[in-house]
C-alpha cells in the first residue's frame, strides 16, 4: 500500500479507536469569543461580561417581553409629582449566600459606582441621581438632578451586595471579581482551566436549567459548527455566512431579533477635504450601499442614525441614493478635478483616504474590499486599515488618527446620540459640530415629554442626514442559534439571558 | 541546518551559550515590554469610559510613570519572584499565578514535540537505508504549515466522527467536537501538528539521515561489520549528539510554533495566553511569557550542548 494511501486512513483509524462511549446528559453551553476577564457588574467592559451578569445578578427593573421596564428586584415604585425623586419598595429577595437583599444594597451599589476611585465603567448609568437614601430596610428614594419621565427605565444596572465590600471604594482587582455574590437565578460554580465558567441553579431559584457553561471558542469559524456537533447549546450571534447552514440542520433553531444597532462610515471632519460637507456628500453618492449590505446579511438600508423600528427615526428622509455622477459633480463644485482616471485636489495630489476599522467587526472585511472597489473605480484611492480594540481606541477615539471609519453603534432602549452627534459628545471622534443639532440634542434631553422628545429626534434625524458627517449604512438582521432541545427560548435583544430562566432542556 | 559545535574548549562553548542567553533573556524581556508599551492604547483603553477613569487607574496602575522605570521596576520585582498584577487579562491576579500552569502547559507540549519528531525523524532515517529513500514522504508530509494541519486535523477528525455518529457506528466520544473540548485528541493532534508542520520534521529527518550516512560509511561501521558484530548499538550512540543538536537548534522554532497551534486549537497555554494579553496590552503578562520562554530556549540549548559533551568523549578531549 502506498505511503499517502495509509495517510489518509489514519483520521479514520484514530477516530475509531478512540471513540469512546459516553454519553451524559448536557448543561446549556453557549459560546462567547472572549470568556469574562472577571464577574463584576461594577466593571463590566464587554457583552460578555454583561450576558454572564446577566444570569448572575439583578437588577431594580428589568424588561419583561414587550421590552417594558418591570420590576425584578423592586416590587413597586412611585415617582414624586415634581419628577425629582422616587420611592421604590424591595420585594423579598435574597443573596446567593442566603442574605436579604436590602435597601442599604441599593444605596451602597450607587455610592460605588459613584466613586471616582471606584473608577467603575458603569459610572454613567448613575450620573443622573443626585443623592440615594435608605428610608428603611426595604425602601430608597432616589433623588434626581433633573426632572425625570420614567426612571425606572434607568434603573436597569446589577444591584451587588453591600456586605461583600468594606466600603464604597471598590478595587477591580478584589476577590468579588472571581467569587461573585448575586441574587439572580444562577451562581458561578468555577472558573474553569479552558476559560470556560460554569453556573449551577441557586437552590429555590425558578430557573429550569440546572446548569450553564460559558465556553469561550475564539474562533468564529468553529462556533456554528460547534452547534451541529452538539457540542454546544446555543450561539449568541449568528454570523451571516453560517445562516444557510443552521437554517437547515433540523436540530438548530434560529431566533430572529431586533437590535439597536447600526452601521456607518465616519468621516473625520478634522480632515482638510472631508471637512467640506460637498466632498462628504459626493462620497456618499459614489458609495452603493445596497450592493454592500447584500454579500454580509440582510437588515434595513438607513438614512440617519436610529434603526427603522425606533420611534425617533424620520421615514420623511430617504437614504441618499447611489449616484456617482451628481457625486462627481460635487467633487468637481468642491474643487476637484478629474484626469480621466483620478481625483486631483487643487494642489494636484490625487484624492486618497484611508479606510479604518476594527479587527473584532465580522464581515467588516468584506464592506471594505467592496467599499475600496467601488470609490477606486470612480477615481478615489482607499487604503483599508484594521485595528485591535486597543489601537482603536487610541488612534480614533484619542488621537483622531483617521480619514473615514467603519464601525457601528449599539443604543439601549434610550438611544440617546448626544455623544455621537453633540459637538461635546465624548463619543463624537468624527468631530461633527452643528449649531442646530447641539441645540436640539440640548433641548430632547432636556424635555420631560416623550412626544416632545420623538419630534425633536426627528428633527436631528433630518439635520444630521443633511450634514452628512457619516453615511448612514444599515441595521443587519440579528439572529441567535438555539438547539432544539432548549424549550421555552425567547431571546433578548441586548442581554441574551434576560428570560432565561423560563428556558429548560 | 544545525549548527557543527566545533570540538575546541567544549566548557567555554557553554558558558557562552548560557552567556548569550542571559543577554538574550534580558534583551528579549525588554524589547518586548518596550514594543506592548509603545504600541498604541493601553489597558485603560479598553474600558468604555476611558475619559473618566484614566486619572485614577494611570496612577494606580503605575502607567504613567515613563518605560525605562516600569521595566526597571518589573525586573527588580521579578528578580524577587514577583511578577506583578495582571491588569486587563484577568484583573487582579498575580501574574505568576496566572501565568505558571500556562506555561507549563506549552513546555509539556514543546517537549513532547520535540520527542515525537525526534523519534520519527530517526524511525524515517533508520527505515531508508532497507526500504529505499523515505525523504519524499517526510518532505511531503512536513510541508504544509503548523496552521494548515491544525485546520485540517481537526476538519477531518470532526467531519469524520459526526459522520460515524450520525450513522450510528459509534456513540459521540467524550472528546468530540474538536476542538472545543480538552482531550489527549486534541493534545495529540497540537502535539503531532508541532512536531511535522512547517518543516520540522523534514530538517530533523534531513540531519539525521546525514548523520546515520556519515556514520554507515565510515571506518568504525566497516570494522564493526567485519567483524560480524551488532551495528545499531553503535550507530545509535553516533547519532544522539547530532540528535541533541538539532534538538538544541530547533526547540525556539517549537517555541513559536505552539503560539499558533494553541490559539488555532482553542488551547489554554503560554502561546494563547501571550496572543490574548497582547491584544489586552497587558503588558506583566506578555513580559513574564516573553522572558520565561526565552528562558526556556536558553536552558534547552544548554542542556542539549552539556549533555553532548557528557556524551561525546571527542568534545570533552578538545582543548
Amino acid at each position: 500500500m502506498r505511503p499517502l494511501t495509509m495517510a489518509s486512513m489514519v483520521p479514520m483509524l484514530v477516530v475509531g479507536l478512540l471513540a469512546a462511549t459516553t454519553a451524559v446528559a448536557t448543561p446549556l453551553r453557549y459560546a462567547e469569543d472572549r470568556a469574562p476577564g472577571m464577574v463584576h457588574p461594577l466593571f463590566t467592559t464587554t457583552m460578555s461580561e454583561a450576558r454572564i451578569n446577566e444570569l448572575l445578578f439583578d437588577s431594580l427593573f428589568g424588561d419583561d417581553q414587550e421590552l417594558r421596564a418591570t420590576p425584578k428586584l423592586a416590587e413597586s415604585f412611585e415617582v414624586a409629582s415634581d419628577r425629582m425623586s422616587m420611592t421604590v419598595h424591595l420585594g423579598d429577595h435574597s443573596w446567593q449566600d442566603g442574605k436579604p437583599v436590602t435597601a442599604a444594597d441599593v444605596v451602597f451599589t450607587v455610592k460605588a459606582m459613584s466613586d471616582p476611585q471606584t473608577a467603575s465603567s458603569e459610572i454613567g448609568r448613575v450620573s443622573w441621581i443626585r443623592d440615594v437614601v435608605m428610608v428603611d430596610t426595604k425602601t430608597v428614594l432616589f433623588n434626581f438632578i433633573e426632572e425625570e419621565y420614567a426612571p425606572q427605565d434607568k434603573l436597569y444596572f446589577k444591584i451587588v451586595p453591600a456586605h461583600a465590600f468594606e466600603g464604597t471604594t471598590v478595587s477591580r482587582t478584589g476577590t468579588f471579581r472571581t467569587q461573585p455574590i448575586g441574587s439572580g437565578p444562577w451562581q458561578l460554580t468555577s472558573f474553569n482551566d479552558d476559560n470556560s465558567i460554569t453556573l449551577s441553579r441557586v437552590a429555590g431559584s425558578k430557573a429550569a436549567l440546572d446548569e450553564v457553561v460559558m465556553r469561550e471558542v475564539s474562533d468564529k469559524n468553529y462556533q456554528a459548527k460547534l452547534l451541529i456537533y452538539e457540542s454546544l447549546e446555543a450561539l449568541v450571534r449568528v454570523l451571516p455566512r453560517d445562516l444557510a447552514t443552521l437554517q437547515n440542520d433540523r436540530k438548530v433553531e434560529l431566533y430572529p431579533y431586533q437590535t439597536n444597532s447600526w452601521w456607518y462610515f465616519g468621516f473625520n471632519q478634522r480632515h482638510s477635504g472631508l471637512s467640506d460637507v460637498k466632498v462628504r456628500q459626493a462620497l456618499s453618492l459614489m458609495i452603493d450601499v445596497p450592493s454592500l449590505l447584500a454579500p454580509i446579511g440582510t437588515g434595513d438600508v438607513l438614512s440617519g442614525p436610529f434603526v427603522k423600528s425606533s420611534p425617533f427615526y424620520n421615514h420623511d428622509v430617504t437614504p441618499a441614493p447611489f449616484n456617482p455622477d451628481r457625486g462627481a459633480e460635487l467633487l468637481t463644485e468642491a474643487g476637484y478635478t478629474f484626469n480621466g482616471k483620478l481625483w486631483l485636489g487643487a494642489d494636484g495630489k490625487e484624492l486618497k483616504l484611508r479606510l479604518t476599522t476594527a479587527s473584532n467587526l465580522e464581515t467588516a472585511q468584506d464592506v471594505l474590499i467592496n467599499v475600496q472597489s467601488q470609490l477606486r473605480s470612480r477615481g478615489v484611492t482607499v487604503e483599508t486599515e484594521f485595528l485591535g480594540a486597543a489601537e482603536w481606541k487610541d488612534r480614533v477615539w484619542n488621537t483622531h488618527d483617521f480619514d473615514i471609519v467603519l464601525s457601528q453603534w449599539s443604543f439601549d432602549r434610550n438611544e440617546d446620540i448626544y455623544d455621537q452627534f453633540h459637538s461635546k459628545g465624548p463619543r463624537n471622534f468624527v468631530g461633527y459640530a452643528s449649531s442646530a443639532v447641539d441645540a436640539l440634542l440640548d433641548s430632547a434631553r432636556a424635555t420631560p415629554d416623550p412626544q416632545e422628545k420623538k419630534a425633536i429626534m426627528r428633527q436631528v434625524h433630518a439635520a444630521v442626514h443633511a450634514d452628512h458627517p457619516m453615511v448612514f449604512l444599515w441595521t443587519l438582521d440579528s439572529y441567535s442559534a438555539l438547539s432544539t432541545k432548549v424549550k421555552r427560548v425567547v431571546v433578548h435583544p441586548f442581554y441574551f439571558f434576560t428570560w432565561a430562566d423560563d428556558w429548560s432542556l | 541546518m544545525g549548527r557543527r559545535l566545533v570540538p575546541v574548549g567544549p566548557w567555554r562553548a557553554v558558558a557562552t551559550e548560557l552567556g548569550a542567553g542571559l543577554v538574550t533573556l534580558a534583551g528579549a524581556g525588554t524589547l518586548v515590554f518596550t514594543l506592548v508599551v509603545l504600541a498604541p492604547g493601553d489597558p485603560i483603553d479598553l474600558l468604555p469610559n476611558t475619559e473618566a477613569v484614566r486619572p485614577v487607574l494611570e496612577a494606580r496602575w503605575g502607567l504613567d510613570q515613563p518605560i525605562p522605570v516600569r521595566i526597571g521596576r518589573w525586573w527588580a520585582a521579578a528578580l524577587s519572584g514577583d511578577l506583578g498584577t495582571s491588569l486587563a487579562l484577568r484583573p487582579g491576579m498575580p501574574v505568576r499565578t496566572l501565568v505558571a500552569p500556562a506555561l507549563l502547559a506549552s513546555m509539556i507540549r514543546i517537549a513532547a514535540a520535540m520527542a515525537l519528531a525526534t523519534a520519527l525523524a530517526a524511525a524515517a532515517a533508520l527505515w531508508a537505508r532497507p526500504h529505499g529513500s523515505t525523504r519524499g514522504f517526510v518532505l511531503v508530509a512536513s510541508v504544509p504549515p503548523v496552521f494548515l494541519l491544525a485546520h485540517f486535523g481537526v476538519y477531518a477528525a470532526n467531519e469524520t466522527t459526526w459522520a460515524m455518529v450520525q450513522n450510528g457506528w459509534i456513540q459521540r466520544p467524550d472528546w468530540f467536537a474538536l476542538p472545543d473540548q480538552a482531550s489527549m485528541v486534541r493534545e495529540a493532534l497540537a502535539i503531532g501538528c508541532l512536531a511535522i508542520g512547517s518543516g520540522m520534521l523534514a530538517s530533523l529527518h534531513q540531519e539525521l539521515a546525514g548523520a546515520t550516512h556519515r556514520w554507515r560509511r565510515s571506518a568504525l561501521a566497516e570494522a564493526i561489520r567485519a567483524r560480524g558484530d551488532r551495528a545499531w548499538p553503535s550507530m545509535v550512540h553516533h547519532m544522539v549528539p547530532p540528535t541533541l543538536e538539532a534538538i538544541g537548534a530547533r526547540v525556539a522554532a517549537l517555541t513559536g510554533g505552539v503560539l499558533v497551534v494553541e490559539k488555532l486549537l482553542l488551547m489554554p497555554g503560554a502561546g494563547s495566553m501571550l496572543w490574548n494579553a497582547s491584544l489586552e496590552r497587558d503588558a506583566e503578562v506578555v513580559l513574564a511569557i516573553a522572558v520565561a520562554a526565552a528562558g526556556w530556549v536558553v536552558v534547552v540549548r544548554s542542556a542539549t550542548q552539556l549533555a553532548r559533551i557528557a556524551v561525546d568523549p571527542r568534545l570533552r578531549r578538545a582543548p
